[in-house]
């Protein structure tokens, strides 16, 4: 009886193992997007080119922002552990590194990132977080000539 | 933190007396009172969410049968006992666990914009992590805001 439960329990942890680390890819490269978006209290809408994040922008904590406007979107191809860094609207920069590829969790794929907000020679912001693959995370509340400046950061391992 | 931001803190959380209050809320900029609405929006959506989440669930119910179920227990000799896991649990265990094998393979659940942020280091501003519920309530987004001094 004994054996008999040892090797059930044996079996159950077997299949699990094979179906929850199936995917784990720890060599596949990141695909990530960075957008800046200026909001603006004048009337303007949202620009089309950020018609995916519309829903999310005319929502709190946004509702008082009534213009949404793309100003830069980077694509970028990261190994892991590897960073890049792009110019950001006034002289700020950004760096994003891809840390880790998470084995999934509820057939949902994460990534591991970190991000960082450089203005002048001073890091203005650096987070890590961990992100669905397609999901975007916000970054909202740095000042910008016409108004705020959001930005926008969502990786994926899959094209 | 400055001067400023702590009033403007200090005026969302409804600590300044009147004169006081008066006096900032007059000196808002444009986009210091946006800010100070768009906290104000995320407290709300988040109070209206938990609120229609928890709405007509009933506590009680469960613990009374809880409660129910466990007067007059039976009283079982060990090796009785053992033998009941082996063939009652032990099943129960590998049908769970094919369970969540099903549950794996059948695909992807819906992508989700919340994240979990493990560090964040700010200079010059505050910062905050806004959990935004979506639509319908049916996720939620993950907004970083900085309040730059």
């Amino acid at each position: 009886m004994r054996l008999r439960a040892g090797l059930a329990m044996t079996t159950c942890l077997t299949i699990i193992g094979a179906f929850t680390g199936r995917t784990a890819r720890a060599d596949e490269s990141a695909h990530c997007t960075l957008r800046s978006v200026v909001a603006s209290v004048a009337p303007g809408g949202v620009d089309p080119r950020i018609a995916d994040l519309a829903q999310k922008l005319t929502r709190a904590p946004f509702t008082e922002w009534k213009s949404f406007k793309l100003l830069t979107e980077h694509k970028l191809t990261l190994a892991l552990k590897a960073k890049q860094t792009v110019e950001l609207p006034e002289g700020r920069r950004g760096t994003i590194t891809y840390m880790e590829h998470l084995a999934p969790q509820a057939g949902r794929h994460r990534v591991r990132l970190h991000l960082e907000i450089i203005h002048g020679e001073k890091s203005q912001l650096s987070t890590q977080f961990v992100l669905d693959e397609g999901g975007t995370v916000l970054t909202a509340g740095s000042r910008h000539a016409d108004g705020m400046l959001i930005l926008g950061v969502a990786c994926a391992t899959e094209s | 933190m400055s001067k400023r931001i702590e009033q403007l803190h200090r005026l969302h959380d409804g600590e300044l007396d009147a004169a006081e209050r008066a006096r900032v809320e007059g000196d808002l900029s444009l986009d210091e009172r946006a800010q100070q609405k768009a906290i104000a929006d995320v407290g709300a959506a988040v109070r209206n969410t938990l609120e229609a989440a928890s709405e007509g669930v009933d506590l009680w119910a469960g613990i009374e049968q809880k409660l129910r179920a466990t007067e007059g227990g039976k009283v079982l000799p060990l090796r009785r006992r053992l033998r009941t896991i082996a063939l009652y649990v032990l099943p129960a265990l590998a049908a769970a666990a094919a369970g969540i094998v099903l549950f794996l393979s059948l695909g992807p659940g819906p992508i989700s914009n919340a994240c979990d942020v493990e560090m964040l280091d700010v200079a010059g501003a505050d910062a905050t992590v806004l959990k935004v519920p979506d639509h319908e309530g049916k996720g939620s987004t993950t907004v970083i805001w900085t309040t730059e001094e």
